[in-house]
Parts: structure tokens; C-alpha cells; sequence
């Protein structure tokens, strides 16, 4: 599996600016303005459900999971707890289990008041192969089935929506697998985005702290 | 074309929506391309040169500004002052009027939406966005139909992300418009992740990385690497004064 080889993995992260040199030299208008502000002069009405949750809350994804447990989860039902977030898929044999270990990692070190509260995601990239009773036989596999653990499947829109939410990057591969960029993201309680880091084997500690924060 | 009549009748929920639906598609038909193989510019994979694209319909030129406004008069939660910060950068449909009224032509393409916004407008017309191999299939169907030269592509390319206003170029193929044109468009999975052999995303697709992976080193490639590599680097909740979007359909 090519998938499985990761290497060289590098932070995909790109400058917002590209988009504004786009708009700048191509003759049209160019206000483009970057970050959360707000459009000045106007009213903003959120929905009831956006006014709930901060404006970069991931709980307004809508997208519903399901679980190797047989459970349908949405990231709104994870609200008051934090949340770790990997995506993967199950027939990925040499990065994948060291994704499922670095989550390990972090929740082992976490203090045990957080580790009792924080859920674990891990979406996967194969919403063909990996049903929930297959990524159920997969959390048995990488002994990954506590309370904690979610293994999860959803639409292929939806994964491509939380893939591009976290900065993941992924394509199918001519072996019927994927190659994709290993991301460990942490929400908060109220589900915004406070820690990334990508790469394999990567330190807990600020993924600890990101969770220990809140 | 304009928004289709029945709207302005005050017609209101399910049948505004369904009015939306088949009005819209009754004034611009999908076209059908036809399926064939595609042979990749810019080698994504080391290994992956050509790939067959089966037929698919998509949307004749990019979404309009009509087109735009039916949505969100639809779909609430899309409207302008709707839509949440995790969506957007803050100028979501910066200029139109208001939360339903577009600025300018009602037949021009809808800019300042996001990917996001993108997808949603073509989930609720029960399409997608094109993949990135859809969309460059259809690009070289484009080039090869309207019989333009390499050099005439590469110039209209680099034109349009240069100081000068882009080359026109004959814009017609298969009932089909709207590239190298007025916007660039958003596509389902528009961000590079790029492979050699055992390694993944190995440069993190910087232009000394794509550069290598090049099929064929003249004008024409080169443009159509600059254009893959201008669009990955656009992150997704950005709404820019020329990005919009046309949507495909099984």
C-alpha cells in the first residue's frame, strides 16, 4: 500500500495572500479581506443553531457519522467534550495504526480528569470499504475500543468537507487506496479548531495542552 | 436569462424550491461531455500519466448572479448575512444589495463565494462540484475543439494571471463556456496532494516541487501548472472577486 508510506509529509498550509494577488492583478476589484471580520454595515442574523456556537465552531457541520459501534453521531453531539480528530482508513497498513497510536499517545497523556471527558474521532477516507463493521473489526485490530474511541464513516461529500475544515489533503490512489496528509487536530468543547499538527509520531505535549486548556 | 419568471409570483416554500429547481435547469441545460481519456498535464501521481473520465453533464458556463440569488432566496441558511465565519472570509457576497438582490448583471458569474458556498449551491441542485479531473478533461476538450495552439492557450493563461486583460480566446465547445474567462472555478478537490513513487505530498506542492512533475516541458504545461498551482493555493472559505464556479451531474 502506497498510502501507507508516508514520508516527507509537509505542512500544506497556504498563504491567503495567493487569493489576493489573484483578485489584484486580474483587472477586477481586489477587496479582498481576509480572516473572521465581520462585512461592515450590515446586520448579521445567524441562524438559531449558529448563534449557539462560536462562529468557527466545526459543530455547525452538520454531517452525520456513523460509528463502528452502529451509532449515528453529528460533532454537535460532542459539545462540552473535547474532541481528538484523525482521519485514516482501515486497509492503510503502515501510517494508519501509527495515526491510531499517536492518538493513543495523547490521551495517555492526558490528566485523568481530561482523558475521562475527551472523545476520540477517526473518519475515515474509504466510505466504500470501511462500513462500520468493518472499522469495528479494525478497532479491535489496533486495540482502540474504549468509551473514548470513535471510528467513523460518513458521505463522500461529508469527509471531503472535514478534510478540508482540518487541512487534510487526500486523493485516491491507482491501488484503491488513499494517499492523504496525516493531520491530529483538537476541538475544544465548543468545537473550534485549537491545536494541528501533521506528521507521524509527532510530540503530544501541545495537543495535551490544547485539550487541557479548555 | 434572468431568474425564471414563476419567482416573482411570491410563490413560497416547497414551490419556490421545486419552481428553482426545474426553472433553472430548464433555462441552461446541462451539457453531456462525452466520456474519453484523459491525459494528465501535471502528474499528480508519478505513476498515473492517463485516466479514463466516464460522461458526466455539467452546467454550460458558471453559475449567475440569477442563478446565485434563487439559491439563497431557497436556502436561508446561505444567505449573506446567514453564513457563518467557518464558511466564509467575512466578504461573502460583499457586493450585492442585500441578502437576495446580486450586484451588476444578473447573467454574470456569482463571485465572492466560497468553496463551501460552492458545494452547497450545487448539492441543492443535486449535482457536485467537477473534480479537478473533470474540469481539466473538459479544459482540453475545450482547447482541442476550438482548435487553439498551445502557444495561444499558454498566452491566454498567463495573460490572465498578468498585468494585461486576458487574451480572447474562442470560448465555445460543446455548448460549453466560460474557461480562461471571466473566473476561475472552484472544484471538489481542488487542493494538490502531490505523489513520487513512495512519497506523499513531498514538497507540499511548492512550485519547485511541481515543477519536476511537469508531463512535457513547453509553454502549454508550464500554464497549466501555474493554474493547478494557483488554485491549491487558495484556501478554502476564501470569496474573491473573480472565483466562481460551474457544477456537474451524473
Amino acid at each position: 500500500m502506497k498510502s501507507a508510506k508516508l514520508m516527507g509529509v509537509a505542512l500544506a498550509l497556504w498563504s491567503l495572500t495567493t487569493a489576493n494577488a489573484l483578485g489584484a492583478d486580474t483587472g477586477h476589484d481586489h477587496h479582498n479581506h481576509h480572516g473572521h471580520d465581520h462585512h461592515s454595515g450590515m446586520h448579521h442574523t445567524p441562524l438559531p443553531m449558529v448563534s449557539q456556537v462560536p462562529e468557527g465552531s466545526l459543530h455547525q457541520l452538520d454531517a452525520v457519522w456513523q460509528t463502528h459501534r452502529g451509532e449515528a453521531v453529528t460533532l454537535a453531539d460532542l459539545a462540552g467534550r473535547p474532541v481528538i480528530v484523525t482521519m485514516l482508513y482501515a486497509s492503510c497498513t503502515t501510517a494508519c495504526p501509527v495515526l491510531v497510536q499517536d492518538v493513543k499517545r495523547i490521551q495517555q497523556a492526558l490528566p485523568e480528569a481530561q482523558r475521562a471527558r475527551t472523545a476520540l474521532l477517526l473518519v475515515s477516507f474509504d466510505t466504500e470499504g470501511d462500513t462500520p463493521e468493518a472499522l469495528n473489526q479494525y478497532a479491535q485490530n489496533v486495540r482502540a475500543d474504549g468509551e473514548a474511541w470513535h471510528f467513523a464513516t460518513g458521505s463522500a461529500t461529508d469527509v471531503r468537507t472535514l478534510a478540508t475544515l482540518l487541512g487534510v489533503r487526500y486523493r485516491k490512489n491507482p491501488e484503491g487506496g488513499y494517499d492523504h496528509s496525516n493531520v491530529i487536530a483538537v476541538l475544544n468543547t465548543k468545537g473550534e479548531l485549537v491545536h494541528r499538527h501533521e506528521g507521524l509520531n509527532q510530540p503530544v505535549t501541545d495537543a495535551v495542552k490544547a485539550v487541557s486548556l479548555d | 436569462m434572468g431568474l425564471p419568471t414563476v419567482q416573482f409570483l411570491g410563490v413560497v416554500g416547497w414551490g419556490l424550491l421545486m419552481a428553482w429547481a426545474t426553472d433553472a435547469h430548464a433555462t441552461e441545460p446541462p451539457v453531456t461531455v462525452p466520456e474519453g481519456t484523459f491525459e494528465h498535464a501535471v502528474l499528480l501521481d508519478r505513476d498515473v500519466q492517463t485516466e479514463w473520465v466516464d460522461t458526466f453533464r455539467v452546467d454550460p458556463r458558471p453559475v449567475s448572479r440569477a442563478d446565485y440569488a434563487a439559491f439563497v432566496q431557497a436556502h436561508p441558511a446561505w444567505r449573506r448575512s446567514a453564513l457563518a465565519g467557518l464558511f466564509q472570509d467575512g466578504g461573502y457576497l460583499k457586493h450585492w444589495h442585500s441578502d437576495l438582490e446580486p450586484n451588476g448583471e444578473p447573467d454574470a458569474p456569482v463571485v465572492h463565494v466560497s468553496w463551501y458556498a460552492a458545494r452547497a449551491y450545487c448539492q441543492a441542485r443535486e449535482g457536485a462540484l467537477p473534480t479537478l479531473v473533470q474540469w481539466e478533461y473538459l479544459a482540453n476538450l475545450w482547447r482541442t475543439l476550438n482548435e487553439h495552439s498551445d502557444e495561444d492557450y499558454a498566452n491566454a493563461v498567463f495573460a490572465w494571471y498578468g498585468e494585461q486583460r486576458p487574451t480572447a480566446l474562442r470560448d465555445e465547445a460543446l455548448g460549453v463556456s466560460g474557461f480562461i474567462g471571466p473566473v476561475n472555478e472552484w472544484l471538489e478537490d481542488y487542493q494538490l496532494l502531490l505523489g513520487n513513487g513512495d512519497q506523499i505530498d513531498f514538497g507540499g506542492g511548492s512550485c519547485g516541487d511541481t515543477g519536476r512533475l511537469i508531463a512535457r516541458y513547453d509553454s502549454a504545461h508550464y500554464a497549466t501548472l501555474l493554474r493547478y498551482q494557483m488554485r491549491s493555493n487558495i484556501s478554502p472559505e476564501t470569496t474573491a472577486s473573480n472565483q466562481g464556479f460551474r457544477c456537474v451531474y451524473p
